[in-house]
């Protein structure tokens, strides 16, 4: 007995680092606090600024565009992180609980969070939804009409991709503006944004216009907004769902191949949280290219407009 | 006739996720005889969750998910191995206790970085319909390392199962070929989990050899069961994700196990219908040769 036993304790050994490198990589993100959305705000102050907690990254960099260096603005889910899947920690509730303004998407968008905004807004933050302040698009893609049965397709609440369209921003905008003002105490004047964005809308609309034709594919239903403000139309998605956490189904796979054919669409844009591997494939059987579109990930974007023109642009030269 | 094989004839998807799935059945069926006739379903099911952390860790450095999940395997059984030994503890409670801490190290790596792009559902349910050239690859040296494993150590397992004194009286080390046993249910797991997911392999792990123990006598007819089943069930479970439009890795299991309650049913009514000419054996019983 106390031979074999020894033979076998090299292999505990061995997998020791391994429990070691999986230890050190979960403490490392995971200590880190609700991420700054202005990389350039002075630390440090003697007054301490007013807080404005965003659930997720875009909307961060929108309300950071905003309110400029008036308020600090503290985003939850980190940039990159699917926000369909995220779950809160303890830190941040108490970053939710503790902020003077809490503003989130809605829609179910942060499905994680549901709970932890309650929470929020039961402790006293007041909490902004933005989906209460614009048209909310009906949930229901359009390659979804003719059998909207389907169970799990249609979703009551609406689709909760607003930020996608910066039109869709500018409604919300002066609710928004009037919020933050009552939140900080400080008067903000959203006209100047209102007008960039309004800039934006237009030359995006004016680019697209000159295109043929519009049709996209998907990774998930994500470009509902933005289809509809710009003369496109999703004809079809590798997930058929609001949220990236449905699973794939063959027959959703080969009706898409036949739309694919049918439409003779060039492209599948793919983003956070689309299976790749079932859109390479798909791509493969069709003659499709695949364009990953950061339509969830702010990523280097410096500001929101900057976010939006790199979709519209990726859009734009995947479709000429 | 063109419902069952029109799917496969006019999508190459299908067809890849055939050949991925059923040489995912295969490997379980030889591995998951040993499970069953062994008893080691919760160490299987332990390891299908316990590689979670390390396929999550992997792909956070950007390393292929098969390493990091032998790795978390191997992390799995050495642990399991310390506390039984160390601390004197049932098999069973140091199995629950790695399974619990390792599947939630698992969720807290994946919920917490910010580079984290393949979420915890693929992992867990796989991504069957993007099987790849590559993975069937992966797959077929699995299968043919395990049936060698198998083949090769065949009366060793076969007095294990049975009895560890036996073994251990014939001159086998109980010890060595246990670990051996063990290392094909982590083979299977590991690399059964790119496919159907860690969540469904189990299943694989588990339906189709309980289907050949109920009929079976030998172990390799157990396993020869086990592999029809599975493949049938891989099948069948496609034709229903095609056809109804679900889930396709989660309806191949379910199709498996379907099998094996239709199964113990007929054999229960078959039985009940001649109990008096014979005396009923238990199930799973091998004979040695």
């Amino acid at each position: 007995m106390r031979r074999v036993t020894r033979t076998v304790r090299p292999i505990t050994r061995l997998a020791l680092p391994f429990l070691v490198l999986a230890l050190v990589s979960c403490a490392g993100p995971g200590s880190t606090p609700p991420t700054p959305a202005e990389p350039s705000a002075p630390a440090g102050q003697d007054e301490p600024r007013p807080t404005i907690v965003v659930t997720y990254s875009v909307l961060g960099r929108l309300v950071a565009d905003l309110v400029g260096g008036d308020a600090e603005v503290l985003v939850i889910i980190p940039d990159g992180s699917d926000p369909h899947d995220y779950q809160p920690s303890a830190r941040d509730m108490e970053a939710m609980t503790g902020a003077d303004l809490l503003v989130v998407n809605g829609l179910g968008f942060e499905a994680h969070l549901d709970d932890a905004i309650n929470a929020a807004a039961d402790a006293g933050t007041p909490v902004f939804a933005v989906s209460e302040h614009v048209t909310v698009r009906d949930a229901v893609g359009a390659h979804d009409e003719g059998h909207d049965d389907d169970s799990g397709h249609g979703d009551d609440a609406g689709d909760p991709h607003l930020w996608l369209s910066p039109a869709t921003m500018l409604e919300a905008l002066p609710a928004l503006a009037d919020a933050v003002a009552a939140a900080i105490g400080t008067g903000i004047d959203p006209s100047e944004l209102g007008a960039q964005l309004d800039a934006l809308d237009a030359d995006i609309a004016r680019k697209f216009a000159a295109l043929d034709r519009c049709e996209l594919v998907t990774g998930h239903d994500e470009l509902g907004y933005f289809a509809d403000r710009y003369g496109c139309e999703v004809i079809g998605a590798v997930i058929p769902s609001m949220s990236t956490s449905a699973d794939a189904s063959a027959k959703q796979l080969a009706e898409l191949k036949a739309v694919i054919a049918e439409h003779g669409a060039t492209t599948v844009f793919t983003s956070l949280g689309t299976p790749q591997e079932v859109a390479a494939q798909i791509a493969r059987e069709t003659g499709a290219d695949v364009v990953e579109l950061g339509t969830h990930v702010l990523g280097g974007s410096g500001t929101y407009a900057a976010f939006i023109r790199s979709i519209a642009d990726d859009i734009l030269d995947a479709l000429r | 006739m063109n419902l069952l094989v029109a799917p496969f004839a006019d999508n190459e998807f299908m067809r890849l996720a055939l050949v991925a799935s059923v040489l995912v059945a295969l490997t379980c069926a030889v591995a998951g005889t040993w499970v069953v006739l062994r008893g080691l379903a919760f160490v299987g099911d332990a390891l299908a969750h316990g590689v979670l952390p390390g396929i999550a860790t992997a792909l956070l450095l950007g390393v292929s998910g098969l390493v990091g999940a032998a790795a978390g395997a191997l992390v799995m059984m050495a642990g399991v191995g310390l506390v039984t030994r160390r601390l004197r503890l049932a098999g069973d409670t140091a199995i629950g206790l790695l399974f619990v801490s390792m599947l939630a190290l698992g969720v807290v790596i994946t919920s917490r970085s910010e580079s984290f792009t393949g979420d915890l559902t693929r992992i867990l349910f796989g991504e069957l319909l993007g099987a790849t050239r590559g993975k069937i690859g992966v797959q077929a040296a699995a299968l043919a390392a395990v049936t060698a494993t198998a083949v090769t150590c065949r009366r060793p397992f076969l007095m294990l199962s049975v009895d560890e004194g036996l073994a251990r009286s014939a001159g086998f080390s109980a010890r060595l070929f246990h670990a051996l046993m063990l290392a094909m249910v982590a083979v299977s797991v590991v690399t059964g989990f790119q496919t159907v997911g860690t969540m469904l392999v189990l299943g694989m792990l588990v339906a189709p050899p309980a289907t050949g123990a109920l009929f079976a006598r030998r172990a390799g007819t157990m396993t020869a069961i086990a592999a029809a089943c599975g493949a049938a069930s891989c099948w069948l479970g496609l034709l229903l994700s095609y056809h109804l439009d679900v889930a396709a890795g989660a309806s191949i299991v379910l199709v498996s196990t379907g099998i094996f309650a239709v199964a113990a049913v007929a054999k229960e009514v078959a039985r009940a219908g001649r109990h008096d000419d014979e005396l009923p054996h238990a199930h799973g019983t091998v004979h040695l040769p």
